[in-house]
């Protein structure tokens, strides 16, 4: 093999080992500054499944979206409009994917507006699954909404649920 | 090294009494403190267990950013040390290596779980594949990271076909099926580069593993083709168009293998690769044209196995051979079962069954035993 062969195959070699590290440090930076940007609001959400809230490392639950009634599950192909101060919403609109709205919703590809996950340390597990099962309680999910609709949920607290009207 | 072997070597005239007494000088003055070290080795692999625990059970404490971190020096530090210890290879670099894409891999799920992101998994292993499929192919020695490719390659590729029919459970557009069927097929052609390296470089190993890996892969596909036969005809199946470009772009990418293989590969064994690699094309016509009967399914199944024992018994693949006659008299023994539905309710039926298998059984070994060729050094 000659000298300059041997050469770029060594630097070749090298830079095959630099790239993983290159790119694994800019996916991290994109989560990292997605992670950062965006208006927070807080959801009401309740357990998906009172008999299978926890799903490996993840609690599931349904969003239960201020002034939207049980059959207007926002479905495939919608998006919402958020009314209200952060993080405070006062109700939300169902509207066809792609409307322009000042504040929008929209789920992931293939995802759905209808229930989410969060995922959770093991210790935790527990105590949030109880609280979550427990009726006297309201569990309230803080998304974090960047400006072209995408959210991401960030963490759960729960508050006395509201006596019903 | 015990001296009590020497008393009885030299007690049986193995050696004699000066050779005795200079082993005996060589051995005290060059006793390993044998004892010392295994203490030694013990108190490091307890602080560096305990060190392990205490941070594993505090992980869910320690901040999302602050564990992150952790995980990516971890693999600075393997890739710094992959990279010093280039050219010399060895065990030790490819378990590295194989290491370093493994953690590559976690850190995906890492950083999923402290930003809250998701993402389907096919997303991931392919953003992967783009980051550490380079390191693997020029660095990789052996068959771990060569199966560590494989299976992400593999396993993104069904991720994708999942993921787009659980989208849209009908897919009626012809170019959404070809490029899935395209995904998964991909993986058969790393046998077409390793058939290129083969040649190349210096690690042949890592390239023969490759190129066999895929064999297997594509000798899977070949056979989940022939089972599918059985229901059918396909051309006549409503979803008929799809089916033909389903087959016919696996057959192109296995076809395009065979060319490649046979291009790149000269020597008697290469050419002999090439030619199953030809088969394994073939296969999914066949089975488009044939479909819609039990017997001639199996057939085709079993002529594919035994097509592959052949191979392996030019190429003198001892393994190869013994699995590829267990398949195809495991093949035959469902058979009989398939055509004589009743056998297992009647005495005389079970009598029949069992000394079928028997002789099945007894004729496969015999086959592989007599046939088998010898076993590579």
């Amino acid at each position: 093999m000659s000298g300059s062969g041997s050469t770029l195959r060594d630097t070749l070699r090298a830079v095959a080992l630099a790239l993983p590290l290159i790119g694994l440090a800019a996916a991290w930076a994109v989560s990292h500054h997605r992670g950062q940007q965006g208006t927070d609001w807080e959801v009401p959400v309740q357990g998906y499944d009172p008999r299978d809230l926890l799903r490996g490392h993840y609690i599931v639950f349904q969003y239960e979206w201020p002034g939207l009634d049980d059959d207007d599950v926002p479905g495939p192909g919608t998006m919402l409009c958020i009314e209200g101060e952060a993080p405070r919403i006062d109700s939300v609109e169902v509207v066809p994917e792609g409307t322009r709205c000042p504040r929008p919703v929209r789920a992931a590809f293939g995802d759905t507006l209808a229930a989410g996950k969060l995922y959770i340390p093991q210790d935790k597990a527990r105590g949030l699954e109880e609280q979550l099962a427990d009726p006297a309680l309201r569990g309230i999910v803080r998304l974090r909404v960047r400006d072209n609709g995408r959210y991401t949920p960030m963490d759960i607290r729960f508050e006395p649920r509201p006596p019903a009207p | 090294m015990s001296l009590r072997k020497l008393k009885v070597w030299e007690a049986a005239g193995l050696v004699d009494a000066a050779t005795a007494a200079r082993i005996r000088d060589w051995e005290s003055t060059h006793a390993s403190p044998v004892a010392m070290r295994a203490v030694i080795g013990i108190a490091v692999l307890a602080i560096g267990l305990g060190l392990i625990s205490v941070v594993a059970a505090n992980w869910d404490a320690v901040a999302g950013v602050a564990r992150l971190g952790v995980h990516f020096a971890l693999m600075v530090g393997l890739a710094v040390w992959l990279w010093r210890k280039s050219g010399v290879g060895g065990m030790a670099a490819e378990g590295g290596l194989f290491v370093f894409g493994m953690l590559g891999l976690t850190f995906f799920g890492h950083i999923g779980q402290v930003y809250q992101t998701d993402s389907p998994l096919w997303q991931p292993l392919a953003l992967w594949l783009v980051l550490f499929a380079p390191a693997i192919l020029l660095r990789g020695t052996g068959w771990l990271n060569a199966l560590l490719l494989m299976v992400v390659m593999v396993t993104a590729a069904w991720g994708f076909m999942a993921w787009t029919v659980g989208l849209q459970p009908r897919l009626d557009r012809i170019d959404e099926t070809v490029r899935i069927v395209l995904a998964l097929a991909s993986p058969v052609l790393l046998a077409g580069l390793a058939a290129w390296a083969h040649t190349r470089s210096a690690r042949e190993v890592f390239w023969r593993r490759l190129g066999e890996l895929a064999l297997v892969y594509a000798a899977g596909g070949a056979s989940l083709f022939a089972i599918a036969s059985a229901d059918g005809p396909w051309r006549s199946d409503e979803e008929s168009t799809r089916l033909l470009w389903s087959v016919i772009v696996t057959a192109s990418v296995t076809l395009v293998t065979a060319l490649l293989v046979r291009t790149f590969r000269r020597d008697a064994e290469g050419r002999i690769v090439a030619i199953l690699w030809l088969g394994l094309a073939a296969m999914p016509l066949l089975a488009y044209a044939l479909s819609g009967n039990k017997v001639v399914a199996a057939l085709l199944f079993m002529a594919l196995w035994a097509g592959i024992a052949f191979a392996a018994l030019r190429a003198g693949w001892r393994g190869a051979f013994q699995a590829a006659v267990g398949i195809v008299a495991l093949r035959l023994v469902l058979l009989s079962f398939e055509l004589g539905g009743d056998l297992l309710t009647s005495g005389a039926g079970l009598i029949a069954s069992g000394l079928l298998i028997l002789g099945v059984a007894w004729l496969a070994l015999k086959v592989s035993k007599r046939y088998a060729p010898e076993a590579r050094p």
